[in-house]
């Protein structure tokens, strides 16, 4: 599913127009990425947690050519789902 | 919001805040957001949300466990997890205080090469002259072979000439020397002729040679003792005896003169290798000519010098006899022995041109070609100095022009190698239409228009400053450039100040061109080198 797809089933689900449903994932999206940008963490209730974690420098060497590369340090955007989400997902088959 | 953690209650208030819509509406919205994501999710269908990420499913297989505590083998159950790929802007936004970070290979053993080219250029420059300078004698003595063919006669009578001189220059002793030569040379006049007669006998002569050669390997291990060796020739020593230190000088030089005949060809070669390892420490001075043109002479004096070492035990023996004084008889021993080395080369080259012109040619004309190709390459090199003026308005610092000269110098040198004016010119083409980007950097650059200004926040950094403005982290040199008074140092920023952004040609910072890009860290290893 893509943005167009959720709008339109969001619109339907909370009886707005699609401009104002638009408007107000748009500025969901933007909240979020600003948050996460600040490093802060931010819980859904019943969904999960994304949150930034830092993933520390490290030494990595090329299998093939024993090329070491000192990989630097990097903040990553991380999701963790709730228990709750996991549960309902648990009979979900792929 | 002083907390890490925020909740979605949180979240609501900002959304319905940012929109100045009812706080219910909002919560509603989310709400439903995440129901639709989680209903998507529970159909197996991934969720893309433009500008935040994609969620998705990941089957996670069972696998098997200890519990810790009891030592039980159990299974953890298969289960879905769900996934989230942020999309790659975002992933920026949140990487930014770590975006000025670069991975570095590390190589074993050695450092990286890029970091020792700036540091000491000139040890590299004169590596790759001596590989250049192989290449070009290689050409050389091709040349000098087929030349020496057509000026026999010429050029014989030439180097007699010349090497007179050279004698001539050498001897800043007391005149006393310089008036032995003629008393010496009617009586080498004789031995001309004997010798002359015994050129054509050179080869079979070899094992008296090699005799010869053997005593005085001999009188040389026992300098102080050896009375016998200096016995062996009487005749010579009885010959001239007018001047006490002279004479002593010249008697071996007669008799050494089969000897060095021999010798002195097979040097030949080595000695012109020896001659192109030397060109590198002349070419950084190439503009001074007349001091590399003696530096040849003296070459060739030098190998006078090596074919009177067969000849010095002797002199060695009466000489510590004669004088067990001190250093200072010692150094006059040497000078003396160095006088008659060149004397008997004079003498040598004027008797037995025949045996040997060949070699004296070559010598002529390798000095000659040599001195050419010193011209040649030190035009080179003033047409590159001229053209890789300093081009950074604030600090014009040498070393700018270094790097580049090295690559142009090769491509000439390429050119060299091939010698034929028609591949010259064609590089210089080449050169040229590579080095319309290299001209925007030669130019000096100058900050007039500025595009923006920055405040400087406790860890701000230039890198995150160029990356927002010019879309690469590592144009942040100009900005530095532009900044040079308000900025001390790249690495120390003022906080508080501000940092003027400058309108730079779009050539220059071209993220996808690499040349812009190494040009730039080219300059960054200037300005950090210095401070």
């Amino acid at each position: 599913m893509n943005t167009k797809e959720l709008i339109s089933n969001l619109s339907v689900r909370c009886g707005l127009s699609k401009t104002d449903a638009e408007q107000l994932l748009e500025t969901t999206i933007l909240t979020l990425s600003e948050l996460l940008k600040a490093g802060k963490s931010v819980s859904i209730l019943g969904f999960g947690n994304l949150e930034v974690r830092k993933k520390e420098e490290r030494l990595s060497v090329h299998p093939a050519t024993q090329v070491r590369t000192l990989i630097p340090p990097k903040l990553v955007v991380n999701f963790k789902q709730s228990t709750k989400l996991k549960d309902k997902l648990k009979y979900v088959k792929l | 919001m002083s907390k890490d953690k925020v909740s979605s209650h949180e979240m609501v208030e900002m959304v319905a805040a940012k929109l100045s819509v009812n706080k219910s509406v909002a919560e509603e919205f989310l709400k439903s957001l995440f129901a639709e994501i989680e209903q998507n999710l529970l159909n197996g269908e991934p969720v893309k949300i433009k500008d935040l990420g994609t969620f998705k499913l990941q089957w996670n297989e069972p696998r098997k466990s200890v519990n810790v505590q009891t030592g039980e083998v159990f299974t953890i159950e298969g289960y879905n997890k769900v996934v989230f790929i942020p999309e790659a802007d975002l992933k920026q936004q949140v990487n930014e205080p770590f975006a000025h970070l670069e991975a570095i290979t590390l190589e074993q053993n050695t450092i990286p090469v890029t970091e020792i080219e700036p540091e000491n250029p000139e040890k590299l420059d004169s590596l790759r002259n001596i590989t250049e300078q192989a290449t070009e004698i290689k050409d050389i003595l091709l040349e000098i072979k087929a030349l020496s063919r057509q000026h026999e006669n010429s050029q014989s009578e030439h180097t007699t000439i010349e090497t007179n001189n050279e004698i001539e220059i050498e001897l800043p002793k007391p005149d006393t020397e310089l008036e032995s030569e003629p008393a010496i040379e009617p009586n080498t006049d004789t031995n001309l002729i004997t010798e002359q007669t015994q050129a054509p006998l050179q080869i079979p002569d070899y094992d008296l040679i090699l005799l010869d050669e053997e005593a005085d390997v001999q009188g040389e291990t026992t300098e102080k003792q050896v009375t016998i060796l200096a016995e062996k020739e009487p005749e010579f020593a009885t010959q001239l005896v007018p001047e006490p230190t002279e004479p002593t000088s010249i008697e071996p030089e007669i008799e050494d003169i089969p000897e060095t005949a021999p010798v002195m060809e097979p040097q030949m070669e080595p000695q012109l290798e020896y001659e192109k390892y030397k060109e590198p420490e002349i070419e950084p001075k190439i503009e001074n000519q007349p001091i590399t043109e003696p530096d040849y002479d003296s070459n060739t004096n030098s190998i006078n010098d090596n074919s009177s070492n067969t000849g010095h035990p002797m002199l060695e023996n009466k000489k510590t006899k004669k004088h067990k004084k001190g250093k200072f008889w010692l150094v006059l021993f040497i000078i003396i022995i160095v006088l008659s080395g060149a004397w008997s080369a004079v003498y040598f080259s004027s008797s037995c041109v025949q045996c040997w012109f060949q070699y004296t040619v070559m010598s002529e004309e390798n000095k000659q070609r040599v001195s050419e190709i010193e011209l040649q390459v030190g035009s080179w090199f003033q047409n590159i100095f001229s053209k890789e003026k300093p081009a950074a308005k604030i600090v014009a610092p040498k070393t700018t022009a270094l790097a580049p000269v090295v690559k142009v110098a090769n491509d000439s040198i390429a050119a060299d190698s091939t010698t034929t004016p028609n591949s010259e010119n064609a590089q210089t083409v080449i050169n040229e239409k590579a080095d319309a980007l290299q001209k925007i950097f030669d130019k000096p650059r100058e900050y007039t228009k500025f595009i923006g200004s920055e405040q400087v926040k406790e860890g701000t950094r230039l890198m995150n400053i160029s990356l927002k403005y010019y879309k690469h982290k590592d144009f942040w040199i100009y900005i530095y450039e532009a900044n040079g008074e308000t900025i001390v140092h790249p690495d120390r920023l003022k906080a508080g100040s501000i940092i003027q952004i400058p309108q730079v040609d779009a050539r220059l910072i071209n993220p996808r061109d690499p040349r812009c890009i190494k040009y730039a860290k080219e300059l960054q290893k200037i300005y950090i080198g210095k401070e």
